[in-house]
């Protein structure tokens, strides 16, 4: 897809030269929590700081009665109570607000859809809307197909309208699918309506910004790559830990578990960033293709390693912060004898020529020691250990650690000599803060995607083979686990790193997590 | 010389070959608090040097605190220079302290040095070996820079970037051209900034983004006049038309616009040119002085500090009860186009709480909804962080001073700006 960019010859030397179009965004489920958090704040704060065109025109779609001002105060009280930027300014308020508007219908109900595409066409005429359209769909993902099929039929998902200028785009949220199957049966609906690349499959991970600095701090730099590789690289770490339950979600989680919930997306995004080759250019296919091909390089795990490779737990009642919590199959939603995984761990592999040998730990999980996000590179040790009796033989390895949250930053663990007369070697962190060097607060992710989308940019979205490869990744596991005893889930103490045979799938090969 | 000590007292004074050597003492001292427990670690994590040129302690006070609301998205080495005109010998003294931001992790250091009239000439001895290696440079002159000068061209020479404010300046036309003469002159070696400039980013992205959709873009060929306000206080005190100039200048150099300077008429404050489009036809520019709206420097009024939206408030409220722009602040652009048709209008206007702007276009095919943007909100947090922010040349403002120079040198040939 084109990017917007300009031939407007004001926009030369502006930090903004790509140009938002005019726009309406129609979001379904308008009502719900998604668009009340994030959806609504984002499109404010962007209007505050970008600004958006004076055309653009939000369209809230749901099944509550809601008028025109119901929906303006919903969005307003969502702005002032979740936009970084709250209060709502009020001068930028009212004429932003104007751009509101909200049609009720039910999701499956085509007549609604008819009625959608005359507001549509109206707010065309009266706001030069230009028949351009996103559809963002908050809704549940079981939703999705009708909406998808709706919008086609009622005209609304026009893929190039008669060769004119006007485009249309969907937005979907996460899970796409719950498996691959099911994934390319949801991929077969919205491609009876949508081309691919008018998809755009959001994964908010890839909104945030120390995600995307790992490809800055990879390709932006000359130091980090060279050694980025099988031959000084002796592990690399992904680990994803909350140390919040389930919360409101047992009756998703039940579906999904951490695998679905986690490993299938983010975590392999994280990945694919990581271990990715360079792009030929920083285009939303080229970078897209390179995190294809190496998801393409990880072999699903063969039946017989998944007991080895992989360990998945479940968390139990304990405490936490000396509060007592509940064991998962006591949260709401999820069955008192659930098998569902909170935590996984696995070991894969890149088999390619830069990463052959080189063994990728992931572990994710809920209730655990404490909430936070890394990729740890663990550098191969020296060849030869010259300073003997020195303490250089208990020195960590050389770790490079991306944070991505808390405290986004890198940090390079290193060894240093301890200031005496003695050779004593102590291992030192250099550590670089986000907050320390760009104290200002980042735009949120979603602020971030929702404008590529309006730029038609989809570098940060994930494409339909990437979602495949993972699934086939995650299947095989899914499919391994389904034929192991339900004794194999073990049960963990919340607060802590997880079950001890996650640690004994690292330590067989003779390393370690790392304790963070 | 003045009493500095009194007026930072969160510094203290260190020999003036010792203040590398001290610094580094400060954030050993700091670590060990670290270790024992008794303090917040914090990372000396900096970006860039910020060399500011003051005229004297009150302002050099001003600057500091502006630079420690900048610390917590620039950590960076200030390096002030406080340089009293007044102050009549040929003393130099250092003072030197860190400086955390609240609620963040950001560290950064501060360095006064304070000299005396006689020994501002050795201050690029003491200033440059004090910059940080290898992280961007900065020197921000505050006030009139003394054109020609070897101080200037000395501490020039040594950063990257010289920032100044047009706005703040008695003399626009001959500054501006100053300006626009030592950019030229120092191009390989330093890039120039402006505030002003960055002041009104704002309105150039709004009247950017009138032109934006296709329909609205071939009106930029039919621009045949355009109007530009300016703040102004009373009717018989000097204008300072910098802002507009430069505006005017960026139409003209992005839309190769000819600029004959012989083609001027009117008053100083309020002056019409007659300019030419790249396809010959004529564009009237007016740049008129809008009276009595209520106009302040930030840094020569302290009550005033944190106030001033335009420069140190990131936020961009107000903290009492009287609205107020910077000198020569752009009040309104209007621009009228024509295709053979109907007219089409594009106009942007500041609101009367002054901190807002709204705009309003009529295209003969069909209506564009008005908005009103924060001005202070739009693009930057400030203008000044707008500036650190920029490392090498910036082309487009470079081509629209040296536009604005040209405009306002017909304007020097027949009176002060």
């Amino acid at each position: 897809m084109d990017i917007a960019t300009t031939s407007n010859p004001l926009r030369a030397g502006m930090r903004n030269t790509r140009t938002v179009e005019p726009c309406i965004m129609v979001i379904f489920g308008a009502t719900g929590d998604l668009t009340h958090r994030k959806l609504i704040p984002a499109l404010y704060n962007l209007e505050l700081e970008l600004p958006l065109p004076p055309q653009f025109t939000v369209v809230g779609v749901a099944r509550r009665p809601f008028t025109n001002e119901q929906f303006r105060q919903q969005s307003l009280d969502s702005i002032n109570t979740y936009s970084r930027n709250r209060p709502a300014n009020p001068a930028v308020w009212e004429t932003f607000s104007k751009g509101l508007f909200y049609h009720q219908s039910q999701f499956d109900d085509l007549e609604g859809y008819h009625r959608l595409a005359e507001l549509l066409d109206q707010l065309d005429r009266e706001r030069g809307t230009r028949g351009n359209r996103i559809y963002y769909l908050a809704t549940p993902p079981s939703f999705y197909a009708a909406i998808a099929d709706n919008l086609s039929t009622a005209g609304l998902a026009h893929r190039e309208r008669s060769g004119g200028p006007d485009w249309s785009r969907i937005i979907i949220e996460k899970p796409f699918g719950h498996d691959l199957q099911s994934a390319l049966a949801l991929n077969r609906e919205l491609n009876k309506a949508f081309k691919e690349k008018q998809i755009f499959r959001i994964d908010h991970y890839l909104g945030k910004e120390t995600v995307q600095n790992i490809m800055v701090l990879r390709f932006g730099n000359g130091i980090f790559e060279p050694i980025w590789n099988r031959r000084y690289v002796d592990n690399v770490q992904i680990t994803v830990a909350e140390n919040i339950g389930v919360e409101n979600r047992g009756d998703y989680y039940e579906e999904a578990g951490a695998m679905r919930d986690m490993v299938q997306n983010h975590m392999m995004q994280l990945l694919s960033l990581v271990s990715m080759e360079p792009p030929i250019n920083f285009g939303a296919d080229s970078v897209r293709d390179e995190k294809v091909k190496v998801l393409r390089a990880i072999p699903p795990l063969a039946d017989g390693e998944i007991p080895l490779d992989t360990v998945r737990g479940q968390y139990g009642p304990g405490m936490i912060a000396g509060e007592p919590v509940q064991g998962y199959c006591y949260e709401k939603g999820v069955a008192p004898n659930s098998k569902t995984e909170t935590f996984v761990a696995l070991k894969l592999t890149v088999e390619n020529w830069r990463w052959a040998g080189v063994p990728f730990y992931l572990r994710t999980g809920k209730r655990l020691a404490k909430r936070i996000t890394e990729v740890a590179i663990e550098f191969k040790r020296p060849p030869y250990l010259l300073f003997r009796g020195t303490g250089a033989d208990q020195m960590a390895p050389n770790v490079l650690s991306l944070r991505i949250q808390p405290n986004e930053g890198i940090s390079l663990l290193f060894s240093a000599k301890v200031p005496g007369q003695e050779m004593r070697l102590r291992t030192v962190n250099m550590d670089f803060l986000y907050g320390s060097s760009f104290g200002v607060e980042p735009p949120e992710a979603y602020e971030r995607l929702l404008l590529d989308c309006m730029y038609g940019d989809s570098t940060l979205f994930t494409r339909i083979d990437e979602t495949e490869q993972a699934w086939q990744l995650v299947d095989a596991i899914e499919r391994g686990w389904a034929k192991m005893p339900a004794s194999s889930i073990p049960q963990y103490e919340p607060g802590t790193w997880g079950p001890k045979e996650a640690d004994a799938l690292i330590e067989r090969d003779g390393r370690t997590w790392r304790r963070l | 010389m003045s009493d500095t000590q009194a007026m930072f007292p969160a510094l203290r004074e260190v020999p003036l070959e010792a203040i590398e050597r001290e610094l580094d003492n400060m954030w050993r001292e700091h670590n060990a608090s670290v270790a024992r427990g008794t303090s917040q670690a914090y990372s000396r994590n900096s970006v860039l040097t910020l060399v500011a040129f003051t005229q004297g302690p009150r302002h050099a006070r001003q600057v500091l605190e502006a630079i420690h609301s900048l610390t917590v998205q620039h950590p960076s080495r200030a390096i002030i220079i406080s340089a009293d005109p007044a102050d009549r010998g040929s003393g130099m003294r250092a003072h030197i302290g860190t400086y955390v931001a609240p609620d963040s992790s950001s560290y950064g250091e501060d360095l006064v040095v304070e000299a005396q009239t006689e020994a501002v000439r050795h201050l690029p001895g003491v200033v440059l070996p004090l910059i940080v290696s290898g992280l961007p440079s900065f020197l921000w002159w505050l006030g009139e820079p003394p054109w020609g000068s070897e101080l200037l061209e000395a501490l020039v020479d040594g950063c990257d970037r010289v920032i100044v404010d047009t706005s703040e300046m008695s003399h626009v036309a001959r500054s501006v051209s100053a300006l626009e003469d030592l950019m030229r002159r120092k191009k390989t070696r330093c890039a120039v900034g402006d505030i002003s400039w960055a002041a009104q980013a704002p309105w150039r992205d709004i009247v950017a983004q009138f032109f934006d959709p296709p329909e609205a873009q071939p009106y930029l060929e039919g621009i045949e006049r355009v109007v530009i306000e300016y703040a102004a206080g009373d009717e018989d005190a000097a204008t300072n038309s910098s802002q507009a100039s430069l505006f005017a200048g960026w139409l003209a150099s992005r839309l190769g616009w000819r600029i004959d300077p012989a083609q001027k008429s009117g008053l100083d404050s309020s002056r019409q040119y007659t300019l030419r489009s790249a396809a010959d036809s004529v564009i009237v520019l007016e740049i008129i002085a809008r009276f009595n709206v209520a106009q302040r420097s930030w840094w020569e009024d302290p009550m005033s500090f944190g106030a001033d939206a335009a420069l140190v408030s990131p936020d961009g409220h107000r903290q009492d009860d009287v609205a107020w722009v910077r000198h020569g602040a752009l009040m309104s652009v209007h621009l009228a186009s024509r295709l053979g048709g109907p007219r089409a209008t594009f106009a942007v206007a500041r609101e009367r709480d002054l901190m807002h702007a709204t705009t309003l276009a009529q295209l003969p095919e069909g209506h564009v909804p008005s908005k009103t943007v924060h001005l202070q909100s739009v693009g930057e947090q400030a203008p000044l962080t707008d500036q650190l922010q920029e490392l090498g040349h910036d082309v487009v403002y470079e081509d629209a001073l040296t536009a604005s120079a040209l405009l306002l040198r017909s304007s020097a040939r027949r009176g002060p700006a």
